[in-house]
């Protein structure tokens, strides 16, 4: 038996979940990258890599695996921009706070759905913040209100939450098809 | 490339400098000389961006300067909003793109990184590439049988892209934790007795030139402002 918090498996089963979360990033975002309103890249991204976090914590289930996910992610982002691996930890590290603090662990899908909902939620005033912060001028005077940064958080955790409830619908899918381990053999 | 020769992690701290200097300068003669600090950097460094991606980047930035000036943002502020960004985004290519992976998880581990998060790092980079064709093919395939790009697509789009992909990761992930526990991998001991590499004087002299002109111009910036 492995001391270690996270066995090989789940180290294994995180990283290429965080693989695959960057192709989807890759494939999706070049669509609105041309469209400068913060939150568009997370807005398109969100429910179709909500679905590899829910895999992902739905699998490990214990707290720390959102965090870890995203700083594997953030390492291959942050060969872009510094400021996005910075997004991408803060959304991580937050995301394990609030279900820690709620649910403990991931074992129940309400606790992958608020995962989710507080990962990519928070992706969205951390980047304004930032990029108001990098940029600055009366652009980021604008979108430093409350109503577009709640506006447009609420959009992308909705269709975060949509995401996650299709990937805890495949899991459900997974451990019929034996795939995943069952709920009562952890 | 001398670039990629110098150690990842003096990059990355270069990058981080790099960008807080970006963020703290306030004049478009400064910000403007960085650009062209980092573009001359990124040129003697081997960078050549392709037409695609100018394209691209002259694209989103007159966009962005478009937004600025609609939004009642003076045009001496907009072209100091566009310098800092063309700046901030020159950075990322310049230093952290010229970094291999296998490398940076070298140096990553030589700082004592835990054996499961090397080789999370290492597997994350590892797959990305097969993962990618992977994924290109089920959406080939998916396209082949009328799947079209749209917003009312989305349920389709997650029938026949996300799906049958999960379904590839969660077999990929099985077979290299099955392959990892079979040749005996603990994450008690590290898997390789090669040293990491450490810092020299390549990476000293590095840092000493990428921060020179930018400090230099904050120092000039700031002495012009309590003049």
């Amino acid at each position: 038996m492995s001391s270690s918090y996270f066995s090989v498996k789940d180290y294994i089963f995180i990283a290429l979940m965080a693989a695959v979360m960057v192709i989807i990033g890759y494939l999706t975002v070049p669509l609105v990258i041309h469209i400068p309103i913060p939150g568009i890249r997370s807005v398109i991204s969100a429910p179709f890599m909500a679905v590899f976090l829910a895999l992902a914590l739905a699998r490990v289930e214990k707290p720390g695996a959102a965090t870890l996910l995203s700083f594997f992610i953030a390492m291959v982002y942050s060969m872009i921009s510094i400021i996005l691996a910075i997004m991408i930890v803060t959304g991580g590290i937050t995301a394990d706070i609030v279900t820690w603090l709620v649910f403990r662990d991931y074992r129940r899908p309400a606790a992958r759905v608020l995962a989710g909902c507080v990962y990519f939620g928070s992706h969205v005033p951390v980047g304004i913040i930032l990029g108001a912060l990098f940029v600055g001028g009366d652009y980021s005077r604008v979108f430093i209100k409350p109503w577009p940064i709640t506006g447009m958080s609420l959009v992308v955790a909705i269709l975060a939450v949509l995401g996650v409830c299709a990937g805890n619908r495949l899991v459900m899918e997974l451990r019929r098809a034996g795939k995943f381990p069952q709920p009562e053999h952890r | 490339m001398w670039i990629q020769k110098v150690n990842p992690l003096i990059k990355f701290l270069a990058a981080i400098l790099l960008t807080c200097i970006a963020v703290l300068l306030k004049r478009p003669e400064s910000l403007s000389s960085l650009t062209g600090f980092l573009f001359i950097l990124g040129w003697i460094g081997g960078l050549r961006p392709s037409c695609r991606v100018l394209a691209g980047s002259a694209i989103m930035l007159s966009v962005f300067g478009l937004i600025n000036l609609a939004f009642g943002t003076q045009p001496y502020d907009m072209i100091k909003n566009l310098l800092r960004l063309i700046a901030i985004f020159l950075i990322g290519p310049v230093l952290t793109l010229t970094v291999s992976p296998a490398e940076l998880v070298q140096c990553l581990r030589r700082c004592r990184l835990p054996n499961g998060i090397a080789l999370g790092l290492i597997v994350t980079f590892r797959f990305i590439p097969i993962l990618l064709s992977e994924a290109v093919q089920i959406r080939d395939a998916a396209r082949l049988r009328g799947l079209r790009w749209k917003p009312g697509s989305l349920r389709l789009t997650f029938r026949s892209v996300i799906m049958p992909l999960s379904f590839k990761t969660v077999s990929v992930a099985d077979h290299v934790a099955t392959a990892l526990e079979v040749r005996g991998f603990s994450l008690r001991h590290s898997p390789t007795i090669m040293p990491g590499s450490g810092l020299g004087w390549k990476d000293i002299w590095f840092i000493m030139m990428a921060m020179f002109l930018p400090l230099i111009l904050l120092l000039f910036e700031r002495v012009l402002c309590f003049a």
